[in-house]
């Protein structure tokens, strides 16, 4: 912040411009450092002995310190920390616990998996986002209007496994038998192989993200729609779509775009009910798993991951909204 | 770091999908019966494996063949050995394989093979925990008679040699040349991924009973509720197990079909017998009077049980002790509870939850429990967290699996790792030892039958319900059969697929 | 102590800028709705143990039976009465959730005003810590703590509150700096007035209306997250009677008997809704008294 505030002085346009971003990048690195001690420290303290776990109920006391030995859980905590993070930025992720195979084997499945998803659901989410928000701002405070700010906020309030449950009942269980209820998709497979796994859980995470988008390119488009530049293109005599759609939106998109950068933070951070919800193999339901598991090198390499993603996004946010 | 840990990702992602994405519509031309079960993302391809699961059971039973097995009726039968011999004083063994025995790689199965098996198995270094269970096996005391002959010369006498081999964990496998892991069961592996995804091939050279499809694919899913959501949705062919209450809900579905047969593997309520106040036997009594055993079988297991009666070992083939059923008689409960000063007795009962019914039933044991004015708080843990302790809980929703012969001495047994009551009856002890060496299978039952009532009286279980194994699945499959040891879903000799 | 009295002589003491006062947003109709809606279900779930036609916690019947006039919406998963359970079923949100929400607006709005009024290394240091917090998505927060330390209700609302403060002290942050630049509060501080006392007579009055928006939406936020936690099972433990655990237990029977999952969700969305209007409501009052101002 301090460097920030010299070279603007110095006026540097250029400097200016980038410093806060660059600092803002400093900063994060070290939070993202603090976070993987504070996970590191988390996931060492679990209850449970991962040893005793893995040999189950009929392990007998030196059989259980051996594995410990093996694992090297005997090791100063420090000392674990330290080959941890070095082995990170080797590109080795640990060996899991777990299968015993490393991790990234299984980081790189559920990181596509996730990727994918968040990717489909972004993709219908903004478009969808964008036509519901010009066109309650068309009708703005007439029916269709008052209809949408209320389900926006109904959507927007009740948690995802809500809305998921409801859907599940609709078009997997109760209802009809249209889609499936848990999202099935093989292992080495590409999720888009996959349309209907996908379907649901998308649409769990697209409805509360278009509600809450589109109301604020509703209030973006009512806001440009005033200004005085808009009221001369209108007594000018141009045509009410050339208005719109040359001057309006893009004057209106500029605003949801970090707003849309911090629905992504959160689509990764929701991620995990979601994919719990309809046992979708992505990082999240990994997330659990490892929990369930006591499996360390797992956890340690999953919670790093979606938090540096979370805040990577949280920070194109940022400088998105700085501009 | 972090974009080309991605770019890495998205690369390997690419590849993978596509290599797997030919295999996979290669197979879908031939016909292919897709299990379900519960994945644990811990399990390896080799058989001896620290922890049991239901998706690694699932895998070895396709994979490995036992020496001896038991049949699907609880009887002893012979596998890859056609007989075991032993000599008078029961102290060496003389196994004699089946012949013409091919392994997956194309070579027979030979006694080498059993020799490395045992070996592997018994090695100290290897850590695993069923060595514990043919600890009457000396490693060096094993012997190459010829390529179809072992023979065992083991460190104590032991008469249930047969059946301590018919164990599940117990398989047999040989090592490539490669040093891959080599089965001899009805199906080859393809790929396997621990805890989603196993898929297989029928092994046309198998000697035994052939499955009548080509293709098996296993499919780990996360718990329970995903395996009935895919039963129902059609994504899976069979369910490896589904909570006993929502069988009604699966079979109101035409598509569907259940097989039901008895079982030898249960939940039970455990409690410490070496421990204040549950040492007292009146509160012992008292707390398994309070049990309203009918309600059990209805609500935890959904009507599919029949009542238990506080001892293991429902499908012994040998007659129940002649000892009355135990029924719920809270004022009795009340009477014996007040007389022992624990009239305000309360207790955490801790559960994983992690089979079928357990919650269920600790549910209803800490209200049945209220009506007598014993405070049960029910706290369900983590599995790490509850196996963690598991000798250690005072009072614990346990799980007992297995034959009679195996299972009760292992929990019941001093010094066992599954003995979680801390049960240690002298009596018992010495019925123990006796059976263990007795061949006769009359005097067996009459052993077996002194062992349960002592159980009933003195134990630390409390078994509420026998309940029986249900196995649901799509009414494409055909030729499942009824299996005490659970074995129903995953048993394919003879199963065709009409899809 | 001289010198503040010498101060106040010579400055004339500017008009306080109109705050919009709590009562004004009563006017909203949708702030009636949200705020009757809370208390009708706390009402409603601290009466249920005189008002349940069951005991919650024993079976009236087999699992998953359907409607009848001994259970009128059913049984669950243990054959207990689904209505019951329902009425029971919020006991726990019905403290946990105003208490988390009013300790992050309360924590949050502190350390926002603090943080605003002091600025400097005050203020970096203090929203670097919310960024911190901010950086790390609940649901991992919680998993992690919820393993390590088990599903004790302090534990989850403190995680709650940990999740939630961050965006709080940023909006009120945000609501706070231009009040700092108001004649009554420059006042205030050249006539040497403790800064305590200008957070709170000064500032914290002009933020109480966007601090009720705030309690409004985390209340709502709140319910979710914890009905969230006991759904995947990481917040109250069967054999205790939660809603989003009773989505979780009965999921299965959905099929058969989906009363026993509609239930507890139309609970849900009662209780989240009713934070969620209060929100709203105010939100719109404000802007409508801005607009005129």
């Amino acid at each position: 912040m301090a460097v920030g505030d010299v070279t603007e002085d110095r006026g540097y346009p250029l400097m200016s411009r980038l410093m806060p971003v660059l600092s803002k990048v400093l900063q994060g690195l070290l939070t993202l450092l603090a976070v993987s001690l504070l996970i590191f420290l988390a996931a060492r303290s679990l209850r449970g002995d991962v040893a005793n776990m893995i040999l189950g109920p009929h392990a007998l006391p030196d059989q259980v310190e051996q594995l410990r030995v093996q694992l090297g859980l005997n090791q100063p905590l420090w000392t674990q920390y330290i080959n941890w993070l070095g082995g990170i930025l080797h590109g080795d992720w640990g060996t899991s616990l777990a299968s015993g195979r490393p991790v990234s084997e299984s980081l790189v499945i559920g990181l596509r998996n996730s990727a994918t998803l968040s990717a489909v659901a972004l993709a219908v989410m903004l478009p969808t986002a964008l036509v519901v928000g010009v066109v309650a701002a068309q009708y703005r405070d007439g029916l269709v209007d008052r209809i949408f700010l209320i389900t926006s906020m109904i959507f927007n309030a009740v948690p995802e496994f809500v809305t998921g449950t409801i859907l599940v009942a609709i078009f997997a269980t109760t209802v009809v038998h249209w889609l499936p209820a848990v999202s099935f998709i093989p292992p080495g497979d590409s999720p888009i192989s996959y349309p209907s796994a996908l379907i649901l859980p998308a649409t769990t995470i697209i409805i509360p993200g278009v509600m809450y988008l589109s109301r604020l390119v509703r209030v973006a488009v009512i806001d440009v729609m005033t200004t005085e530049y808009i009221q001369t293109a209108v007594l000018k005599g141009l045509s009410p779509a050339r208005i719109l759609f040359l001057h309006a939106l893009p004057n209106a998109i500029a605003p949801i775009i970090p707003a849309a950068s911090l629905v992504a933070a959160f689509t990764i951070g929701g991620v995990v009910v979601v994919e719990y919800l309809f046992a979708y193999p992505g990082v999240g339901s990994a997330l659990v798993d490892a929990v369930t598991n006591r499996d360390l090198p797992a956890i340690q390499a999953y919670v790093l991951v979606i938090a540096s993603a979370y805040f990577f996004f949280n920070l194109i946010a940022d400088a998105l909204a700085r501009k | 770091m972090i974009s080309a840990k991605l770019r890495r990702a998205v690369a390997v992602g690419l590849m993978a999908s596509t290599a797997l994405l030919g295999s996979g519509l290669a197979a879908l031309a031939q016909a292919e019966l897709v299990l379900g079960v519960i994945g644990n993302s811990k399990d390896v391809v080799q058989p001896y494996s620290p922890t049991t699961s239901a998706s690694a059971e699932s895998l070895y039973s396709q994979l490995y063949d036992n020496l001896s097995a038991y049949a699907p009726d609880g009887a002893v039968v012979m596998e890859l050995a056609e007989s075991m011999v032993p000599n008078e004083t029961l102290d060496v063994w003389t196994v004699h394989l089946r012949p013409n025995v091919m392994r997956h790689d194309g070579k027979p199965f030979t006694a080498d093979d059993v020799i490395a098996s045992v070996k592997y198995m018994m090695d100290p270094e290897n850590n695993f925990i069923l060595r514990s269970q043919i600890d009457f096996v000396d490693p060096e005391g094993i012997r190459k008679v010829d390529d179809l002959t072992v023979e065992f010369t083991l460190n104590r006498p032991f008469g249930l040699f047969a059946n301590a081999f018919a164990e599940d964990s117990l398989m047999m496998r040989a090592l490539g040349e490669d040093g891959e892991v080599v089965g001899t069961g009805p199906f080859t592996l393809d790929s396997f991924t621990p805890g989603q995804e196993a898929r297989l091939t029928r092994f046309d050279d198998y000697w035994g009973d052939k499955p009548g499809f080509e293709k098996l694919r296993i499919i780990g899913f996360r718990d329970q509720q995903a395996v009935t959501n895919a039963l129902r949705g059609g994504q899976i062919d069979v369910a490896y197990s589904v909570p006993y209450t929502d069988v009604p809900a699966l079979t109101a579905d035409p598509r569907l079909k259940t097989v039901i047969s008895g079982n030898t593997s249960y939940p039970m309520l455990a409690f410490r017998v070496d421990t204040e106040p549950f040492s007292d036997p009146r509160v012992n009594e008292a707390l398994k009077l309070v049990v309203d055993r009918e309600q059990i079988v209805n609500n935890a297991f959904g009507g599919y049980a029949t009542v238990g009666n506080d001892f293991l070992g429902n499908n012994t083939g040998c007659a129940a002790p002649d000892i009355p059923q135990r029924t719920q008689d809270i004022e009795r409960a009340k009477a014996l509870l007040a007389e022992a000063g624990q009239s305000d007795l309360s207790f955490e009962l801790v559960t994983d939850g992690a089979f079928a019914g357990m919650m269920e039933m600790a549910q209803l044991y800490a209200q049945q429990a209220s009506q007598a004015g014993i405070t049960v708080t029910v706290r369900k843990l983590d599995v790490a967290s509850f196996l963690n302790r598991w000798r250690e809980w005072p009072f614990l929703v346990s799980f007992t699996a297995g034959p009679y012969e195996i299972a009760a001495t292992a929990a019941l047994l001093p010094g066992q790792g599954e003995n979680a009551t801390h049960f240690d009856d002298a009596e018992y002890n010495e019925l123990a030892a006796k059976l263990q060496v007795e061949g006769d299978l009359d005097k067996q039952c009459e052993l077996v039958a002194q062992m349960q009532a002592i159980e009933n009286e003195r134990g630390g279980h409390i078994v509420p319900a026998f309940p029986s194994n249900i196995t649901v699945h799509r009414d494409t499959v055909v030729g499942l059969k009824p299996d005490l040891h659970g074995r129903t879903p995953v048993e394919y000799g003879g199963v065709t697929l009409n899809k | 102590m001289t010198t503040t009295t010498d101060a106040s002589l010579e400055l004339p003491r500017p008009r306080k800028a109109r705050a919009t006062g709590l009562w004004r947003l009563w006017s909203s109709a949708q702030v009636r709705l949200g705020v009757t809606m809370l208390v009708g279900i706390t009402i409603l779930v601290i009466i249920a143990p005189f008002l349940a036609p069951h005991d919650m916690a024993a079976p009236v019947g087999r699992p998953y039976a359907p409607p009848s006039p001994e259970a009128w919406l059913g049984t669950d998963n243990l054959g207990r009465d689904v209505l019951s359970r329902v009425m029971s079923g919020g006991i726990y949100l019905a403290w946990m959730a105003p208490a988390s929400a009013l300790i992050a607006v309360s924590l949050g709005a502190a350390i926002a005003l603090i943080a605003a009024y002091y600025g400097g290394w005050t203020d970096l240091i203090l929203m670097r810590c919310m960024d911190v917090l901010l950086a790390f998505p609940g649901i991992l927060l919680t998993l992690l703590c919820v393993s390590i330390f088990g599903p004790a209700p302090p534990l989850l609302v403190t995680l709650v509150v940990l999740t939630l403060m961050p965006g709080v002290a940023r909006v009120i942050r945000g609501a706070a700096l231009p009040l700092l630049r108001q004649e009554y509060v420059l006042w205030a501080k050249t006539v040497g007035t403790p800064g305590r006392v200008i957070i709170t007579r000064e500032l914290l009055p002009n933020v109480s209306s966007p601090l009720l928006v705030e309690l409004g939406l985390r209340l709502s936020w709140s319910v979710a997250i914890l009905s969230s936690m006991s759904f995947i099972g990481y917040g109250i433990q069967p054999p205790a009677a939660d809603w989003g655990l009773m989505v979780a237990e009965n999921g299965n029977g959905l099929g058969i008997q989906p009363y026993a999952v509609l239930a507890p969700i139309l609970m849900i969305v009662l209780y989240t809704i009713g934070g969620a209007l209060i929100a709203e409501g105010s939100a719109r009052i404000i802007a409508r008294t801005e607009g005129e101002a």
